[in-house]
């Protein structure tokens, strides 16, 4: 299978402007996207992991913005689209997982409510018609009673089947790419499997290119192709995912990886 | 951290505003024999409802009377019923909630019982019809403003304890066999006390407004007495041909009420108490 | 919904109770004699046996709790007993003037919600815009403005300097114009601050930031998701303005010579009428705690956090 390029972002540069001067937090980044591959991308907290995520669908929080650098998808560049243009890629073209989903749903407005906005934005489609979609996908999550899943608010449902119902909004416009931030960092660890492998199953099914943010280097490992590794606002390492983890190339991987493989020697120590 | 504050404090320009306005007032109330130009209740029929003059800056009412004056002395009745109002209310509220909160227990239990029956009316209407009962008069008005205000401070503050009372340093306190007074008074008090003096500024200016609108009604402050509700419900019949007596007294209640309202919220925007 | 609505109705049982002992209970703070103010306002001179055959006559001779069962069970079946001034059943005359006060207190209402969400909304979406600081500058004087002294101001310039609106009285929709203007315009003030707080509380929540990831339109997310959230606060606190509202209608009756319960429940006042004024007592109170309840109601169906609290 030759591999299609769906998204690349290129010498990517984003600043926080305060009262006095310009910050930098994403000094050119760079990266491509590619159709039924997972692209992960590890670092520690401040690292610019959700910078990076919030430039590509261009919802950076105020005060800062891409001064630098192209973000293509499909020979489209976004930062030259307009903000109505902008939305209609969002959800539709670019979808993305967000990392609490106990946060994420509105807490009075239904699930179906929910689902069924986001569909009727992007497509001409009845009430009936939506609803009827998002049942079928909420099924694909293999989530139960979806019919009445759609009547709940948010607060009825664990923090991992909104994680899946969250999934499943996103899958549902059949986007090019899934953006997943965090997105088993706030679940337990039965969840956290059960979503990754979803999530895998998505990318074969649909050919979406899943863009992976983690600092749980297990998670990337276990569904990325390709991984970089970001510190300070810079991608200091870039290489297929076996490459990185059995020959890591930069200091700063290596200690990333170090650090936790220590953590787990130590506890076998103690325990024996 | 004192110090922060107070620059904190005069950093606010409103405050300093509003500050000033406040001052000017207290200057008004305890200065007020000295500043007014006349005695507020000599009649003079004869010099009735004058145009401003050298003599009288702004005129005179129905019965000849320097309304300057009146004003000035307006400003004692009125600031003066008012903060006596909050004081003494503030005063049954912290006793009667900081009891409650910190006991807990029947006491709480019956307290907040009553409060469920004394906040079951609305409190403007609480306070008109206790003092219609009662029948007019400053006294009257006095007893029937504590008597409905006391209940919703004192469960706002029985709120405030509730939540200090479950404070680490509390639990060590009691753990190290502090007494319970005492607790209550170096531990409970201090934290409590600024969000009190928050929660007096912030609804001092209700406070007015409620008393000149009583004794608008005629239910508080009695004619002659110079009181600026009492003031305007005087004014009314004269107010085609004489709009102006209506106006003064207006103007000053808006002032002060804005000032004192302007004060409470940036006191509580600097000290960061929220009132829910 | 139905669980929840039956609950508020119960937890309603003790405090009518409360209320009902509360205003009987009131009446006896009263100073002076009820059967002596009786016989003054039938012109009867009140000599010590008039007043002991009055006593009789009113029940007052009987036990404190005798005569608050007696008169709960009354008011039980809408009868408040025989005005001392106008020798009426009180329930017909509450019913004469009532309807205006509500009237009046209604429209303020609707003014107050058609002006201060859409100001709300505005200031709070446009933070730090002109519109905003026109909004807080006139909220802030409205929230410090003596109602009284704003009705005659209002008559002053639309009835009587531009000849706009009839100056007093009830009548055409014209007459209605500035009293209830007058009344709401301190809730104006206050609810244009009150949502434009909780609108800019929740304008960055993160469902709104999902909301936005999804591509919605940003109507939508305002219309939908922030609104709906920023009127829980809202409906809450409406719950305690209502009942003030019904009590400033009296006040703004009193400028505007508006036919209401305020004008007859200070006249009752005024000439000891007990009856009358226990009657208007309760009332208030009922209505009070009825709105109350009202707004609990709508609280559980605009936040079904509340509604599934006790079902489970």
């Amino acid at each position: 299978m030759t591999t299609q390029s769906i998204m690349t972002v290129n010498d990517l540069h984003v600043h926080v402007s305060t009262d006095h001067c310009q910050v930098p937090i994403l000094n050119g980044v760079s990266f491509d996207l590619q159709a039924g591959k997972v692209f992960g991308l590890v670092g520690e907290s401040g690292s610019g992991k959700t910078m990076t995520c919030l430039a590509l669908v261009n919802l950076l929080p105020n005060k800062s913005k891409v001064v630098r650098g192209s973000i293509k998808l499909k020979n489209k560049d976004l930062r030259n689209l307009s903000a109505s243009e902008m939305r209609q890629i969002r959800g539709k073209e670019i979808a993305m997982i967000m990392q609490n989903p106990m946060s994420a749903f509105n807490p009075v407005v239904t699930i179906g409510q929910h689902f069924r906005e986001t569909l009727r934005t992007h497509l001409q489609v009845t009430q009936k018609q939506a609803e009827e979609m998002a049942i079928a996908y909420l099924e694909l999550m293999q989530l139960p009673r979806p019919d009445l899943l759609l009547k709940q608010y948010p607060f009825q449902l664990s923090g991992g089947m909104l994680q899946r119902v969250m999934i499943a909004i996103a899958v549902s416009l059949q986007p090019s790419i899934i953006i997943a931030d965090e997105p088993t960092t706030a679940l337990d660890a039965t969840n956290q499997l059960q979503i990754l492998d979803q999530l895998n199953m998505l990318r074969k099914e649909y050919n979406t290119s899943i863009l992976l943010v983690s600092h749980d280097l297990g998670a990337i490992a276990y569904l990325a192709d390709e991984v970089a590794v970001m510190n300070s606002g810079n991608i200091v390492e870039r290489a297929p995912v076996s490459t990185l983890f059995n020959r890591p190339s930069h200091p700063y991987t290596k200690a990333l990886l170090e650090s936790r493989l220590s953590l787990s020697r130590k506890a076998c120590e103690t325990l024996e | 951290m004192l110090r922060m504050l107070m620059v904190r404090l005069f950093q606010k320009k409103a405050l300093l505003f509003s500050g000033a306005i406040i001052l000017i007032m207290f200057v008004l109330v305890l200065f007020a024999p000295v500043l007014a130009p006349h005695d507020p209740n000599i009649i003079d029929i004869e010099h009735k409802l004058q145009a401003p003059s050298w003599d009288f800056p702004l005129g005179t009412d129905h019965l000849g009377r320097c309304i300057l004056s009146r004003l000035i002395f307006g400003t004692r009745v009125s600031l003066g019923t008012a903060f006596l109002v909050m004081v003494v209310t503030m005063i049954i509220s912290i006793f009667i909630g900081t009891y409650a909160g910190y006991k807990g227990g029947r006491i709480d239990y019956l307290f907040m019982r009553i409060c469920d029956v004394l906040l079951a009316f609305p409190s403007l209407f609480l306070a008109l019809a206790l003092i219609g009962i009662l029948g007019p008069g400053p006294l009257n008005l006095f007893l029937a403003m504590v008597l409905v205000q006391w209940v919703f401070y004192a469960r706002i503050i029985r709120g405030m304890v509730l939540s200090v009372k479950e404070q680490n340093y509390i639990l060590a306190a009691k753990v190290s066999g502090t007494p319970g007074p005492m607790i209550v008074i170096r531990h409970i008090f201090p934290v409590i006390l600024s969000q009190v003096a928050v929660l007096f500024f912030m609804d001092i200016g209700g406070i007015i407004l409620t008393i000149s609108g009583l004794s608008f009604l005629g239910l508080g402050i009695q004619p002659p007495t110079a009181e600026w509700g009492a003031m305007i419900n005087d004014s009314k019949q004269f107010f085609r041909s004489h709009p102006s007596l209506m106006m003064y007294p207006g103007l000053m209640i808006l002032t002060i009420v804005m000032a004192f309202n302007l004060f409470g919220d940036t006191l509580r925007d600097a000290l960061d108490v929220r009132q829910d | 919904m139905i669980w929840f609505i039956v609950k508020r109705l119960s937890m309603l049982i003790p405090i009518l109770f409360g209320i009902s002992l509360l205003t009987f209970l009131l009446i006896r703070l009263a100073p002076g004699d009820p059967a002596e103010a009786y016989l003054r306002l039938s012109h009867i001179p009140p000599t010590n046996q008039a007043i002991q055959e009055m006593n009789v006559k009113l029940g007052l001779d009987k036990p404190l709790i005798v005569q608050y069962v007696d008169w709960l069970g009354k008011v039980v079946r809408l009868d408040f007993g025989i005005s001392y001034v106008s020798k009426q059943p009180v329930w017909d005359e509450l019913m004469l003037y009532f309807p205006a006060t509500l009237q009046l207190t209604i429209t303020a209402v609707i003014l107050t919600v058609c002006i201060s969400v859409p100001i709300g909304i505005f200031s709070a979406l446009y933070k730090g815009g002109m519109f905003d600081h026109l909004s807080r500058i006139l909220s802030f004087v409205g929230a410090s403005m003596p109602t009284f002294w704003l009705g005659f101001l209002f008559m002053y310039f639309f009835s009587i300097k531009l000849d706009l609106l009839p100056v007093v009285g009830r009548g055409s929709l014209a007459h209605l114009v500035l009293p209830s203007l007058t009344l709401a315009f301190a809730y104006i003030s206050t609810y244009t601050r009150l949502l434009r707080t909780s609108m800019l509380e929740n304008l960055h929540q993160p469902f709104v930031f999902y909301a936005r990831v999804r591509g919605l339109q940003e109507r939508v997310i305002i219309g939908r998701h922030v609104l709906k959230m920023a009127l829980l606060p809202v409906v809450t606190a409406f719950g305690m303005t209502i009942g003030n509202m019904l009590t400033g209608a009296f006040i703004v009756e009193s400028i505007f010579a508006w036919p209401g319960l305020g004008r007859f429940f200070v006249s009752a006042l005024s000439h000891r009428d007990y009856p009358v004024v226990q009657s208007c007592i309760l009332l208030m109170g009922v209505i009070f705690v009825v709105c109350n309840l009202l707004v609990d109601i709508a609280y559980g169906l605009l936040d079904p956090r509340i509604r599934w609290k006790g079902e489970r």
